[in-house]
């Protein structure tokens, strides 16, 4: 399975022949997410390259259900008091909600809006007091805010949000009802994100404010809606790993410094050549790991050699006590053995037994013959000597015997002289070496000398002849020997167990160094990759943001060029730049034509228009849930010529959408009813106790002269009241008349909106307006009577009574001047159209 | 204390204007504001034109603004003069068509009326 993300990265990727190169891989494993990169980068594995699923479409625009809001019912709430609710048209199309500041209309808007984000822009920041009045005073128990939604393809639904008398402004919670359904919460339309990122609130103090707030806060707004989250994550990512293998790396040069001053120190002050050579290692422009690995697991050659002899030494065993004892008495006995035999000479006797045993055989072959039949008792004379008659069977018997006493005699004396021989031999055999020692140096162990001296002079017991002087020799040195031997092998195991105390720590930090070493090596080695990897990802999201940016750039813009209209400044462009701490707006501005900031050249109005223009496209998106957008009073600090593109900005949106826009004054639905665009008007009022009236409201005259017909109606008002009333009403109704027709003509003929407003504030008495628009001549005031004649019936009646009744009560039919006043008017509007 | 300065024509007006602002009534709804202007201005018209035909007949046929400077000096009271003088200027934009104005709000309204209140107390004690 593979995100869309991932899908749209490998299509890049591949379409680019980026893919071959090692860095893609890098890029693939922070699609992953962090676990992912990090096992990469360890290389603990490699990433497996996903491949793009075949049927994945690229990510389309689908718009969601959208949601129009019929009605927004508010109580208790800041200007509004008892429950009052403003009656919406649930589908595309502008609705003007007029109503003087104070009059409880933005109550609606802050409403809706707090209802559905559960905060309000407008609010933070704001002062304490601020905040703890949005309450409203008359009605401080009940605190209620709902709105009824349509949603496409789920019809109805009501999302209320109520406070408990004294409960505080975060203490509600939203429900959903829809109908024949429990409650359920808001989230339940997943809409938390979607109201931020397409935000179909806009207020004339946020849009001011967004352009102050810089170029980067400026980027986060516009660019919430480009769907870049994903792709700052992982950026966010390939530069975290970065870092992370960049402060890696310094500790551990900073670990591999420390550990090599402490090395260095450990061998000055101790000599420990594994110290040494670990210093030297670690201070090695590159680390050999190998041989630092060595190191760690018992030493290379050069420091084994040293330890080697030391615990050679320490294995020195001296000659057996016992042993030596036992060959000293062997030696001893034996030689006293071979002494009892002194005097007698084996080899002699052993020679005679020979020589005695050669003339009997020699007898026995050659004379026993010889004598004949009295052999047995003849004697033959000696074939060495000549003696005669020497040889016979007697001297025979007698040589036998004589054999046997000289061979017993013989082998007594082979035998001690065997023994002895032997006991030397074993005596000898303990006079040993104990090892080849070091040859003397510097520094080496206390009793090493006094070891090689007994050593040399007990060697000597191997030359020694003599069993009694090899004895004596050996009585006399072996405890020199033994205590020798034993000290150097003790001396050497206290120095092995020393050195082992100093290498130890030093040691253990090696080890647990080399790990992080060898993973941050390997790691080091990927760096170049996750650089790529980095700048080919940064580069990719500027591109994709400049193109889902496209569109709603072109919207911004074409909504500028309506509301500029007189204005010298052109915006020429709007774009993202830069990234992280550097991202930025561009507004190619230009006034007359030269580059400018626009934030310098710009006027408070336009400025408010460039706000706009630039956040309406991302409130409309065809992504956004929100099919409603509410605008609270755009039209502040705007000329009437910006109102009216403003008005044609805001029907075309509403062609699609449901705009609600909030104003204070009459100014947009004076340009909407001029340009005859189509529009809802609904004018709020607030009376005391914030009693707040929503009522339908037409063109002024029209709605003057059904205020003056529902004066007539009620039973609320005394008659004489009425009397007073109704002519001022007729008379608003008739100045109405004329400011319309008066408007028309001029604007037709091309006049300016700033002199007709000059020409309208200088000429406010009945006469000449009525003069103005019946001949667009102020000072024909003595025509007017004359030409209302004309105009209707008892039309030059109807307006002097409207003229004096103004000011005083009026004796006439209040019904029939309404009749007439409505007459006339109608007759010259019917003129001016 | 006599009856007449209660059922003076201007404290009579007052009175309405007081039931406007002062509780909400559906017959009256989005209209009550250019109703209460209308009724206040002339409240206030009728007092200072009863002052002058008391006090100074003939002031009254000048035109207003003439009457208003003039009104200080016969009350004593400048300081009056010109708040009745601004209250009469905002009631009359009120109760004039002004292509982009909206019905005054009640508590502009409110503040006319205690204006024009006091200008009915100041002249009905010139005459009275």
């Amino acid at each position: 399975m593979t995100s869309p993300l991932t899908d749209h990265i490998l299509r890049r990727l591949t379409s680019t022949g980026a893919d071959a190169h090692a860095w893609s891989f890098v890029v693939l494993a922070a699609l992953d997410g962090d676990t992912a990169l990090a096992t990469f980068l360890s290389g603990a594995g490699a990433p497996v390259k996903p491949t793009p699923q075949a049927d994945a479409a690229p990510a389309t625009n689908a718009e969601p259900p959208g949601a129009f809001v019929g009605a927004v019912t508010v109580s208790g709430f800041r200007g509004v008091g008892p429950s009052t609710t403003l009656p919406l048209t649930a589908g595309p199309g502008l609705t003007l909600v007029v109503g003087r500041n104070g009059s409880g209309k933005s109550s609606f808007a802050e409403g809706l809006e707090l209802l559905l984000t559960g905060d309000n822009l407008r609010w933070k920041g704001r002062t304490q007091p601020w905040k703890l009045g949005w309450r409203n005073l008359h009605q401080p128990a009940v605190t209620e805010l709902s709105a009824e939604l349509v949603v496409e393809g789920h019809g109805p639904l009501t999302v209320t949000r109520s406070w408990a008398a004294g409960a505080d402004l975060p203490a509600s919670t939203p429900v959903v009802k829809v109908k024949g359904r429990a409650a359920a919460p808001l989230e339940e339309l997943r809409w938390t994100q979607p109201l931020v990122t397409f935000r179909p609130f806009l207020s004339y103090n946020e849009l001011a404010s967004m352009l102050d707030e810089g170029p980067s806060k400026l980027y986060d707004a516009l660019s919430t809606v480009l769907g870049l989250d994903e792709f700052v994550q992982v950026q966010n990512r390939l530069t975290a790993a970065r870092k992370a293998i960049d402060e890696q790396a310094k500790g551990v040069k900073g670990a591999a410094t420390a550990l090599a001053l402490e090395a260095e120190r450990v061998g000055a002050e101790h000599g420990e050549p594994r110290a040494v050579q670990l210093a030297a290692r670690m201070k090695a422009k590159t680390w050999a790991l190998p041989e630092l690995q060595a190191l760690s697991e018992g030493g290379s050659a050069v420091t084994r050699e040293v330890l080697d002899t030391l615990r050679r030494l320490a294995a020195l065993r001296p000659p057996s006590l016992d042993d030596v004892e036992t060959a000293v008495s062997r030696l001893r006995e034996a030689a006293r053995a071979h002494e009892a035999l002194v005097g007698t000479d084996a080899a002699r006797s052993l020679a005679r037994a020979r020589l005695l045993e050669q003339a009997v055989a020699f007898h026995d072959t050659h004379l026993a013959g010889d004598a004949g039949g009295s052999a047995r008792h003849a004697r033959a004379a000696c074939p060495v000597c000549g003696a005669g008659n020497a040889l016979g069977p007697d001297w025979r018997e007698a040589s036998l015997r004589e054999v046997a006493a000289l061979k017993s005699e013989a082998a007594a004396v082979q035998v001690a002289e065997a023994a002895l021989a032997s006991a030397v031999r074993e005596a000898r055999a303990l006079v040993r070496e104990s090892g080849p020692l070091p040859a003397p140096s510097a520094g080496e162990l206390p009793s090493l000398r006094a070891l090689r001296e007994v050593e040399a002079r007990w060697l000597v017991g191997r030359t020694l002849d003599g069993a009694a002087a090899l004895a004596a020799h050996l009585e006399s040195l072996v405890v020199d020997v033994t205590e020798a031997t034993t000290r150097v092998a003790d001396e050497a195991a206290a120095e092995l167990a020393r050195r082992e105390d100093m290498w130890r720590p030093l040691a253990q930090r090696l080890a647990e160094w080399l790990p992080m070493a060898a993973q941050s090596e390997r790691a080091k080695a990927r760096l170049a990759d996750v650089k790529q990897a980095e700048a080919w990802w940064k580069e990719t999201t500027e591109a994709i943001r400049n193109e889902r940016f496209a569109p709603i750039a072109e919207r911004a813009m074409a909504i500028w060029r309506q509301l500029r209209l007189q204005s010298n400044v052109d915006l020429g462009g709007v774009e993202l730049e830069g990234s992280a701490t550097k991202r930025r707006v561009t507004l190619a501005v230009t006034v007359d034509g030269a580059p400018a900031d626009a934030l310098g050249v710009m006027s408070q109005g336009e400025l408010h228009s460039l706000a706009l223009s630039l956040f309406l496209p991302r409130a409309t998106l065809a992504e956004s849930p929100f099919r409603f957008l509410c605008v609270d009073d755009p039209v502040q600090s705007m000329d009437p010529a910006r109102v009216e593109g403003l008005a044609r900005v805001l029907a075309e949106a509403a062609n699609t959408r449901q705009v609600i826009v909030f104003s204070h004054d009459d100014r947009l639905p004076e340009a909407v009813r001029r340009l005859g665009l189509p529009a809802r008007i609904l004018r709020v009022t607030r009376r005391a106790n914030s009693v707040v009236e929503v009522q339908e409201a037409r063109d002024p005259v029209s709605g003057h002269l059904d205020d003056a017909r529902a004066v007539l109606k009620t039973d609320d008002l005394r008659t004489d009241v009425k009397a007073r009333v109704v002519p001022g009403f007729c008379r608003l109704a008739l100045e109405a008349a004329c400011v319309t027709a008066i408007r028309t003509r001029r604007l037709r003929a091309g006049g300016s909106h700033d002199e007709l407003d000059a020409l309208l504030a200088e000429h406010v008495k009945l006469y000449p307006l009525m003069a103005l628009a019946l001949f667009d001549d102020a000072t024909r005031v003595g025509d007017v009577l004359a030409r209302l004649k004309k105009l209707a019936d008892r039309a030059p009646e109807a307006f002097k009574a409207c003229n004096a009744g103004a000011h005083e009560s009026f004796d006439g039919d209040l019904e029939n001047l309404v009749y007439d006043t409505q007459k006339l008017t109608s007759a010259m509007l019917k003129g001016a159209k | 204390m006599t009856a007449e300065p209660l059922d003076s024509p201007a404290r009579q007006l007052l009175a309405e204007v007081d039931v406007l602002l002062g509780q909400a009534s559906p017959g009256t709804a989005g209209l009550w504001p250019r109703a209460a202007a209308l009724l206040t201005r002339q409240a206030l018209e009728v007092a200072v034109a009863t002052f002058w035909s008391r006090v100074a007949p003939g002031v009254e046929g000048c035109s207003k603004k003439a009457q208003f400077l003039c009104l200080g000096r016969y009350l004593g009271d400048e300081r009056l003069a010109q708040r009745a003088h601004v209250a009469w200027s905002g009631l009359s934009a009120s109760c004039h068509y002004h292509v982009y104005d909206l019905a005054p709000t009640r508590e502009e309204l409110q503040a006319w009326r205690e204006s024009v209140w006091q200008v009915v107390e100041s002249t009905e004690r010139a005459w009275r």
